[in-house]
């Protein structure tokens, strides 16, 4: 197969496996099948987009982070945001502001994760530079300190809090109203089209700074809009979705087995194949155990960590660079 | 080292002083004094008219009123073995709790006191665990009166209700919290009281889990006729947050307007169940809408 052939063919095999993983989200839900109920429907979709919006946020944040920090370990929370959005979260909570309305909740996380991102950012501040090193350990600090206070919040707090707190951190897609989706959905789309415009900048970052810089990359500059980007998504998602785990770390580098370190194609597939792992996910929490719910977070892990040894077994070579 | 020197007093002096606010009042109390480890069992034991003897309770005990001037000895689920020394109690009641607190209190406490372990997980249990607590306590005659009056209440709702059968009792979903939704699964106390009245509880269907979490699509498949908000703090604008959710609409209940809010009596499996119980058979088949707070 000539290469062309061949990325039109992967581009086809990513939008079918897409669309049939959309069509099973809408089809199967906690009720069983059904396909011609407009009410059920609508919740479904609801589910389906938010998945969409979350799995694509997340992991388009992980694999920036990923190439700024120059670190495999790196996904969306690793600057400090969960617990941040944590303690912003769990704020809410236990002062029992939940009731004033629906936005609290969300608009709390927000804050928290924003006030984190922004008091990392100026921890790891050196003159006019962020180190990549000191912006890492500044964020691995600040989510020990905010989970650490978060983890006194939840020890205060009553039994259903706690257990309420703990649901959130694993993360769930429904939806009740359509407004905070349409939000995160907007923030989302504005990130993974920033981080695709600059993934070139990105590749060659990945080779290193003074590297990047020689090849005529501003590199503090992109640095901070890398840094940016991927914190406010992250953000948005977290605050309307909960910390659902895995799915930035995982995909970013399955995306990267299957094709390649090459920003490029690595940035809108992972927009991609997160999308339809969430979907996925969801709908197996949604019946697995109906008609109780799973958090997704569960899902992810259970679903994504055999795949991920199935291709890190079958693709031993070096594939970080 | 002069530095070091100065923290280690100071952190010295802030434990001192934070231990003396902890200390708690030594009530001087004649005849049995009695230590209740669960809100439920502190307002039991109010009912049967040991308000008096009681020197020390659960965190949470707030019913009635006279029960929050009572030293505290640690939080429901998690008893403080000191505090309750401290109180020289006579008598431990204690809800089930996890066994390796329970294991710990029967050790620490034997020798010093009685331990009574008490279930009061259904309505049948509160009556047993009562008429226990009345005969440890010396109060068999007020506690007997207590559960026949109870006792009578179950057996005009089982007269009145007991027979229907599954499909003419009113679909009831209770709302224990809305983020995530949480409602009360088979086998739990609210679910023992809506059938007592005449309900049909949903949340049944979620085996396994006395607070099962349900999804949206899962209740408005369900179609409750009564929507039951239990939450303390939730302010007047539950019905409109819980109609306005998405397809939510087409639930029969937000239609009517059938969404009620049940008091805090609802949430302790405690002596107040069986006023309660009566209470929600009128809510759940009046066809009006009514809200109910408070007491």
């Amino acid at each position: 197969m000539s290469e062309k052939a061949g990325r039109t063919f992967r581009i086809g095999v990513l939008a079918a496996s897409l669309g049939l993983v959309v069509f099973l989200g809408l089809a199967i839900g906690p009720s069983g099948w059904c396909l011609n109920n407009w009410t059920i429907l609508k919740l479904r979709l609801g589910s389906v987009l938010l998945a969409a919006v979350a799995g694509a946020g997340l992991s388009v944040a992980g694999a920036v982070l990923q190439g700024v920090l120059r670190n495999p370990l790196a996904d969306p929370y690793v600057l400090g945001m969960s617990g941040g959005a944590g303690l912003g979260y769990g704020v809410v909570v236990i002062t029992g502001a939940v009731w004033l309305g629906s936005w609290v909740l969300p608009a709390g996380a927000f804050a928290g994760a924003l006030a984190t991102m922004v008091l990392v950012y100026l921890l790891a501040k050196t003159g006019n530079t962020i180190p990549v090193t000191t912006l890492l350990l500044a964020g691995v600090i600040m989510g020990a300190m905010t989970g650490a206070m978060l983890m006194f919040i939840v020890s205060v707090g009553s039994y259903e809090q706690m257990h309420d707190l703990v649901w959130w951190m694993l993360g769930n897609v429904q939806v009740t109203d359509w407004k905070l989706p349409v939000l995160v959905g907007a923030a989302t789309a504005v990130g993974v089209v920033l981080a695709w415009v600059f993934s070139r900048e990105l590749n060659v970052m990945v080779l290193g700074e003074e590297e990047a810089s020689f090849l005529g990359v501003r590199v503090e500059l992109a640095k901070k809009l890398f840094f940016v980007v991927a914190s406010l998504m992250t953000g948005a998602v977290v605050s309307v979705c909960g910390l659902i785990g895995f799915v930035g770390l995982i995909v970013p580098h399955a995306v990267r087995l299957a094709i390649g370190p090459d920003n490029r194609k690595l940035i809108p597939a992972s927009a991609v194949v997160g999308a339809g792992f969430l979907i996925l996910a969801n709908t197996f929490a949604q019946v697995i155990i109906a008609p109780r719910v799973l958090p997704i977070g569960v899902v992810t892990a259970f679903l994504g960590g055999p795949f991920f040894i199935y291709l890190l077994r079958r693709r031993r070579k070096g594939v970080w660079t | 080292m002069k530095i070091w020197l100065t923290i280690i007093l100071i952190i010295a002096a802030v434990l001192v002083i934070l231990s003396w606010r902890g200390m708690p009042e030594r009530s001087q109390v004649e005849g049995l004094r009695i230590v209740s480890l669960s809100p439920a069992i502190t307002e039991i034991l109010f009912e049967l008219g040991l308000g008096e003897q009681i020197v020390g309770v659960s965190k949470r005990s707030d019913y009635p009123p006279a029960a929050r001037k009572i030293p505290r000895v640690g939080e429901y689920g998690d008893p403080n073995i000191e505090l309750i020394l401290r109180a020289k109690p006579d008598l431990v009641i204690s809800q089930r709790i996890s066994p390796d607190k329970i294991i710990l209190m029967q050790n620490e406490l034997a020798g010093v006191c009685k331990f009574l372990l008490l279930k009061v997980d259904t309505l049948a249990e509160i009556i047993e665990s009562t008429k226990k607590i009345a005969q440890a306590t010396g109060t068999s005659e007020r506690g007997q009166e207590l559960t026949d009056r109870w006792q009578k209440k179950i057996e005009q709702l089982e007269a009145q209700y007991a027979h229907l059968p599954d499909e003419d009792r009113v679909k009831v979903y209770v709302e224990i919290g809305a983020n995530p939704l949480r409602t009360c699964g088979p086998g739990n106390y609210l679910s023992q009281m809506i059938h007592l009245a005449g309900g049909k509880n949903l949340g049944d269907a979620a085996t396994g889990s006395l607070w099962p979490i349900v999804s949206s699509e899962t209740v408005v498949v369900w179609n409750p006729q009564v929507i039951l908000v239990l939450e303390m703090k939730r302010s007047g604008g539950f019905k409109e947050q819980i109609s306005s959710r998405l397809s939510w609409d087409n639930i029969e209940a937000v239609k009517s307007g059938r969404i009620v809010q049940l008091s805090d009596a609802y949430q302790r499996q405690g002596p107040r169940l069986f006023e309660a119980a009566e209470k929600l058979a009128q809510i759940i088949h009046s066809q009006a809408t009514q809200e109910q707070k408070g007491e």
